[in-house]
């Protein structure tokens, strides 16, 4: 979809990306005999680099923490602590301001009518935030439900949910949410009403609609390697019904790659609500958002008011940048495999 | 296999179908009214009528869906609702500007991919390895509209003015003087650039990552205790497991590709199969949109296909049946 891509399009490669050492050539060696489960344990923990750099950057992962945590004070503060109003009525002060480079008065300029950057950029944080983290809640919950179920039961259960993700992978998203987005009175077929789009319920549901599948193939996926481990049928034998395989044995295995998506798929919504913004369809006037902010200075580029592209879009960077380091640190952290060391 | 394969196109007919048939009635049902686009400029107060009327858009909807896909199925894929031209002919100028950009960025960045992953693995910590997981990070992070604008902005712009010259240089805008491969280059190297950034981004990572895994693996160690060169082991022994991981994520990103051609399109105003899609939705055109997702849902079905046949071959380990052992 938006490519931006898709919410959780790369997931797994960080899930999976250990930054491991050196390998175990010596490590594992004359443990054959303790059978394949305890060589595939000890290669994995003569792998692991030791708690020194398991944490590959504990401190970046806190600094990007607390700047999410800085821009979501900052976006829910914003009626306080913002220098101007976000949709001022056009005085001829507020006029006169218009068109201003970045200054102390107006650290990220004003536009054609004056309005201060800067404060429509917390205004706009707010919609980014509210809706990256409805939508990523939203996605785990369904996508991991799903994934679970077809990956355990396998058979026809698992061709029907596939089948089902296909569909969904299959529709142009993009489409369909230029369609249902751009309506402003939605209904489920006219049975019952939905949050319209222009509003942030409305966009979570959408993009939540729409962003769930990439987590249920990463889960299923994860789910027909690890039922075929050796601790499975060993849990089978000692007498573990499959629910309690699933909940105690292969969740717990699956906890980074949910992890890792939940994450991105914050950023991945905050993304793509931008995207579909700049395209013409999300929160309406006066409300504002980082995306259709960058849409309504497009044609600015080339002329002397580009800055006006430049600060919304170094602001949604930035928060796309921490949340992704956040998700990061976060496997880092959760990862049960690499704790095994 | 052949059997594997043959079920799994029979089992995607349905799944287009149904796909198309949501696009067809949300379209329809949420979108704009196709007539009322086509008489958003005439004064005559009965031309939503008599247009609707002359296209069949007062029939039943299901009647209407029937009759698109008898359309469809029999080769005569008909005339746009908006602006009666060929829709054969407009899916097919898309596809021909959309496969170049799509083409080589995707080349660009299975090539890049790979040797940034590559060299990432076989040294995982150093300091080359930190600044491309950096680069990588920054670069999933990046809006793609906006990288766009700011890319239009430094080269068109800013550089040739750095550089003393008066006045801007235009990229994306096809040379009208000739078809070769300087212009080829001034006309897609901007567009490439910006849709490849997060598909590199993001496939390097999965490379090094299945690579670094790959290298701890036993048969690995068996090549390395061989004494193969360490170029052979991680070329040859290496990459061949490590890249299943990246012909899944390649296959599932050529779905996801769609999106990030319709922004690129729109940041360089070039006309393509994103264009055409966003056009055809603000017109409610059906009549487009529904060959338009038959092809590229069929584009996106064959490549997981490919992705699933190419997994089981590269990693033996693989049962593509999916049967579970007793």
């Amino acid at each position: 979809m938006s490519g931006t891509g898709r919410p959780g399009a790369h997931p797994g490669g960080a899930a999976r990306d250990s930054g491991a050492g050196e390998l175990p050539l010596v490590g594992s060696a004359g443990l054959v005999d303790e059978g394949i489960v305890a060589a595939d344990a000890v290669a994995r923990a003569g792998s692991d680099p030791g708690p020194a750099r398991r944490r590959r950057h504990p401190r970046l992962t806190v600094v990007a923490a607390g700047f999410v945590v800085a821009l979501a004070l900052a976006a829910a503060l914003a009626p306080v602590i913002a220098p101007g109003d976000p949709d001022p009525v056009l005085t001829p002060a507020v006029l006169a301001e218009a068109r201003q480079g970045p200054s102390w008065a107006h650290p990220f300029g004003t536009d054609q009518l004056g309005r201060d950057q800067l404060t429509r950029v917390l205004y706009g944080l707010r919609v980014s935030l509210l809706v990256g983290f409805g939508v990523a809640l939203v996605s785990v919950v369904v996508g991991a439900a799903v994934g679970a179920w077809a990956g355990w039961r396998g058979g026809w259960v698992d061709g029907l949910l596939m089948r089902v993700t296909d569909l969904f992978l299959v529709i142009p998203a993009l489409a369909l949410l230029l369609v249902v987005a751009g309506n402003p009175e939605p209904t489920f077929f006219g049975w019952f009403d939905l949050p319209p789009a222009t509003e942030v319920p409305g966009m979570v549901l959408i993009l939540s609609a729409l962003g769930w599948m990439p987590m249920a193939r990463i889960v299923r996926g994860e789910f027909l390697g690890l039922r075929e481990r050796g601790y499975v049928d060993a849990a089978r034998c000692a007498g573990a019904s499959g629910w309690r395989v699933v909940v105690t044995h292969l969740l717990p295995n699956t906890v980074g790659p949910i992890v890792v998506f939940g994450a991105l798929a914050v950023g991945f919504a905050i993304l793509n609500e931008a995207v579909l913004a700049f395209l013409g369809v999300g929160v309406q006037y006066p409300a504002v958002s980082l995306g259709s902010m960058i849409a309504d200075a497009e044609d600015t580029v080339g002329t002397e008011l580009a800055y006006m592209i430049l600060y919304p879009g170094l602001v949604l960077f930035l928060l796309v940048l921490a949340v992704n380091l956040v998700g990061d640190g976060l496997r880092d952290g959760f990862d049960p495999r690499r704790r095994s060391g | 296999m052949g059997r594997y394969v043959l079920r799994r196109v029979l089992v995607s007919i349905p799944v287009l179908v149904l796909a198309s048939v949501l696009v067809f009635v949300v379209v329809r049902s949420f979108g704009v009214d196709p007539a009322r686009a086509r008489c958003a400029t005439s004064r005559d107060p009965a031309c939503i009528e008599r247009v609707r009327e002359r296209l069949g858009l007062d029939r039943p909807l299901a009647a209407q869906y029937l009759d698109e896909m008898r359309g469809v199925l029999t080769g005569d894929w008909g005339q746009s609702l908006r602006s009666d031209r060929s829709v054969a002919a407009a899916i097919g100028d898309a596809l021909a500007e959309t496969a170049p950009l799509v083409g080589w960025a995707m080349l660009v960045s299975l090539v890049a991919a790979v040797v940034i992953g590559v060299s990432g693995a076989r040294r995982p910590g150093s300091r080359r390895d930190h600044t491309y997981g950096a680069l990588a990070i920054a670069g999933l992070a990046v809006p793609t509209f906006w990288l766009g604008l700011l890319v239009i902005q430094l080269f068109t712009y800013d550089l040739p003015r750095w550089l003393g010259l008066d006045d801007p240089v235009l990229y994306s805008v096809p040379d009208p003087t000739g078809r070769g491969a300087v212009a080829g280059f001034r006309e897609l190297a901007l567009p490439v650039l910006v849709l490849s950034v997060q598909l590199v981004a993001g496939w390097s990572r999965y490379q090094r990552a299945a690579l670094i895994d790959e290298l701890q693996t036993d048969h690995v160690r068996t090549a390395r205790a061989k004494g193969l060169t360490e170029r052979r082991v991680v070329w040859k022994h290496g990459l061949r497991g490590a890249s299943t991981s990246l012909v899944t994520v390649v296959a599932l990103d050529a779905g996801a590709l769609i999106g990030g051609v319709v922004i690129t399109e729109r940041v360089f105003s070039r006309p393509g199969m994103g264009t055409l899609l966003v056009n055809s939705v603000r017109d409610g055109d059906t009549r487009i949109l529904i060959p338009w997702l038959l092809v590229a849902g069929a584009v996106v079905v064959v490549a997981n296909l490919v992705a699933d046949i190419g997994y089981a071959w590269l990693d033996p380990r693989v049962r593509v049946t999916g049967e579970r052992p007793a």
